[in-house]
């Protein structure tokens, strides 16, 4: 009994913030584990595999993928990476871990609730992959689950059945967990704070939780709206999203009046806001990181805090940069065009500032900071083709296709990833208190960093060829016969950082166990977590390093001199 | 407790937030095609305003006179306008107006269960007398009165 309250249904900030990781943990290797089942057949559509059949034996019957199959295993890789990695470990993980202890509080505000939010987000797990179980197996829809055919059941193929409600259901448990979540981390920032930890002088970590915190709390709720509004449409006869005149499947649809497009505005007034929800946590461990191996203050604190916020406020007026295509007005298309290139100026902001942080510093390459600089240069290279996205005469040729595929891969799922294992690397020996093997580290990072590099770069390149996105076999495409280089080489570099990712497990799991012993504050870091005693007064902001004529190159927060 | 105001604050945000992108999608699929039609609110819907704004004022004088009598005699209103509404839904399909007529039922049928749903949720924690509870409370009075207001102006 004891050790279910003390491991499982734990009230303590620190467990739920490492149940939370080990549940990102399995979600990310499933989803790449899927995602390559997904490039092995993108290169060889006609394969037949054994193993198919058995795991699948009406998708892949006698071991050759169908297309539905194909579209089932990205809708789940897609949902899985973006909900149950990226939104997960960095807010619920890390941030539950280490808010309280960097702010100086005993816990979380209500330690109740965030026990309900991770129990609630694991049943949106579960959900989701009984989709795969269910008759006609998982949804085909993609994470965006645009209607019509999201909103009409089997007849629009097999995983719209059941599968679909699977994923509908599970997006609203998860929604539900992520409000309860940002109640606990605002109400903890604001009311939970040690004393002298005034706003302004909590580290960059905390901001980015916060803010994260406060965006999640606008944007889920209308995700669980429109997703209520979709289990109507399939399932009580309504028509929000269901237009008159409809065939599908050669069966005319008993609907009439609605519109598939509001969909798509209930959907990405939630989906632009949660890329920020994925990657603010990352922009404030990248910033501490940075700050703490350059052994520099940050540069431009204020700036820094203020830019997160410009950017989460910029983020809930942009969604129609992701509908470009659906027929909006050109006035309308403009404004939302200019306003996603607005967001390009906090975004540089923050880089320059980075920059500025590591400028002249004393520089330390530890794993955590090669990944935090690694997080730099993706940011960039994955901003940068954000501004071709954002205009819409580009988009137009852009859309659907592979450079799409490349550039969110890079901004959001490469660049949290960075965070994550920057993150990972640097508060190793404080949450399990042993240090990493660091060659082990830097060889990760080397070849994660190419391995990346060598996956995504190409598929902008296959998307300027005109490859389409979502498609499970190009074969009949004649403008791509070129493009199988491309293609194996893509498929090959997936297989070859996947491979690197077992130096990263096998690194983590042996430390865990067989590390050598970690020091108190093993680099030197001025931050609260670091210091042994709890509720401390504090006295100062998070990153005083480097003082001339001091003792040591630090001090920390609560030291009085 | 500080803390719990906070977060009851930070809830009707969240909360706002679901029924302001309903509202929305109201009013754009009012203004889609021509299917919409006027959907003929059930009277009690509009005495259930006055009944959950008894319940509001009471608990608010039982905060004022410390009344554990008054504070459940709130709560005893708020249960008899849950009942209440099971009446506004069986009047309204009596009236021919079930979920899939119109889109105008439709929403009316989300709109109030949700809310009815987020009223039980306010008469656990009356009965938790949880002490930011009165606060969550009047939003939900208020957000009846919203709710009916907004298809009284769709007629
Ligand atoms: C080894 C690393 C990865 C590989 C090889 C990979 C590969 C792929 C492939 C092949 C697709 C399908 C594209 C299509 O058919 O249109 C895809 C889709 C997607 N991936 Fe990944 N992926 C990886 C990691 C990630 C990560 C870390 C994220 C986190 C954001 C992510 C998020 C997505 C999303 C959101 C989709 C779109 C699904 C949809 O179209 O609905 N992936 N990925
Ligand atoms: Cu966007």
């Amino acid at each position: 009994m004891t050790w279910l309250r003390t491991h499982v249904f734990s009230t303590d900030h620190k467990v739920i913030g490492k149940q939370y990781i080990s549940l990102a943990f399995f979600s990310v290797a499933l989803g790449i584990m899927l995602s390559l089942i997904m490039r092995f057949h993108l290169i060889r559509p006609d394969a037949k595999i054994g193993w198919f059949a058995l795991l699948w034996p009406t998708g892949a019957t006698g071991g050759i993928m169908t297309p539905e199959l194909y579209l089932s295993l990205m809708t789940i890789h897609g949902t899985l990476m973006v909900f149950f990695v990226l939104t997960t470990a960095p807010q619920g993980g890390f941030g539950n871990y280490f808010l309280p202890l960097q702010i100086g509080a005993p816990d979380m505000a209500f330690p109740v609730l965030n026990m309900l939010s991770f129990w609630t987000t694991f049943l949106a797990l579960l959900t989701l992959l009984a989709a795969f179980f269910v008759e006609g197996g998982a949804p085909l829809g993609g994470w965006t689950a645009y209607p019509p055919l999201s909103a009409l059941g089997q007849i629009a193929g097999p995983g719209q059945g059941l599968g679909m409600d699977c994923w509908i259901v599970s997006i609203a448990l998860f929604s539900i967990a992520s409000l309860m979540g940002a109640i606990n981390f605002i109400t903890t920032v604001l009311d939970m704070r040690t004393q002298g930890m005034d706003l302004m002088r909590m580290p960059l970590t905390c901001w980015g939780w916060f803010i994260t915190a406060i965006i999640s709390l606008l944007a889920f709720g209308v995700l669980l709206a429109a997703g209520l509004l979709l289990l109507m449409d399939r399932n009580l006869g309504t028509s929000f999203f269901l237009p008159a005149g409809l065939v599908v499947s050669d069966q005319l649809q008993n609907h009439s009046g609605g519109s598939p497009i509001l969909w798509q505005h209930l959907f990405w007034f939630f989906g632009h806001p949660e890329v920020y929800i994925a990657i603010l946590p990352g922009m404030g461990i990248v910033s501490t990181v940075l700050s703490v191996f350059s052994r520099k203050p940050i540069f431009g604190y204020k700036a820094m805090v203020f830019a997160m916020f410009a950017i989460a406020l910029l983020g809930f007026l942009v969604w129609g940069h992701h509908m470009f295509i659906s027929g909006m007005s050109p006035y309308s298309a403009m404004t939302f065009s200019v306003l996603t290139l607005a967001v390009g100026v906090p975004s540089a902001i923050k880089t320059f500032n980075w920059l500025g942080t590591i400028w002249g510093g004393d520089l330390h390459f530890t794993p955590a900071m090669l990944f935090a600089l690694g997080f730099v240069s993706v940011f960039v290279s994955g901003g940068l083709t954000g501004l071709f996205l954002g205009q819409p005469a580009i988009d137009l040729y852009f859309h659907d296709t592979y450079f799409v595929v490349g550039h969110f891969h890079m901004i959001m799922g490469v660049a949290a990833i960075f965070a994550m294992f920057s993150a990972m690397y640097y508060w190793f020996p404080k949450m399990h208190g042993r240090m990493m093997n660091a060659p082990l580290g830097h060889v990760h990072f080397y070849l994660t960093f190419l391995g990346v590099y060598a996956i995504f770069i190409p598929m902008h390149f296959l998307g300027i060829m005109g490859a389409p996105r979502r498609y499970s076999d190009f074969k009949e495409l004649e403008f791509l016969a070129d493009a199988g280089v491309l293609q194996k080489f893509t498929t090959h570099s997936a297989y070859f950082t996947a491979a690197v990712q077992l130096i990263f497990f096998g690194n983590y799991f042996y430390a865990k166990r067989r590390g050598p012993a970690a020091e108190v504050n093993p680099w030197r870091a001025t931050t609260l977590e670091w210091q042994p005693s709890s509720r401390p007064e504090v006295h100062r902001g998070p990153d005083v390093y480097s003082l001339p004529g001091a003792r040591e190159d630090f001090v920390m927060q609560q030291d009085k001199k | 407790m500080k803390r719990q105001t906070t977060a009851v604050i930070l809830l009707l945000i969240a909360v706002g937030m679901v029924f302001s992108a309903l509202t929305s999608a109201m009013f754009v699929r009012r203004g889609l095609g021509g299917d919409w039609i006027a959907l003929p609110i059930p009277a009690l819907a509009l005495w259930n305003v006055l009944v959950l704004a008894a319940s509001s004022a009471v608990l608010e004088l039982s905060r004022r006179r410390n009344s554990r009598t008054l504070w459940w005699a709130a709560t005893a209103l708020g249960m008899l306008f849950v009942g209440l509404q099971l009446q506004v839904w069986r009047d309204l399909s009596q009236a021919g107006f079930t979920v899939s007529t119109n889109p105008s039922s439709s929403f009316f049928y989300l709109l109030s269960s949700l809310h009815a749903a987020h009223v039980i949720g306010g008469i656990a924690a009356l009965a938790a007398a949880a002490s930011a509870a009165p606060l969550y409370w009047h939003a939900m009075s208020a957000l009846w009165a919203y709710i009916v207001l907004l298809f009284r102006c769709l007629q």
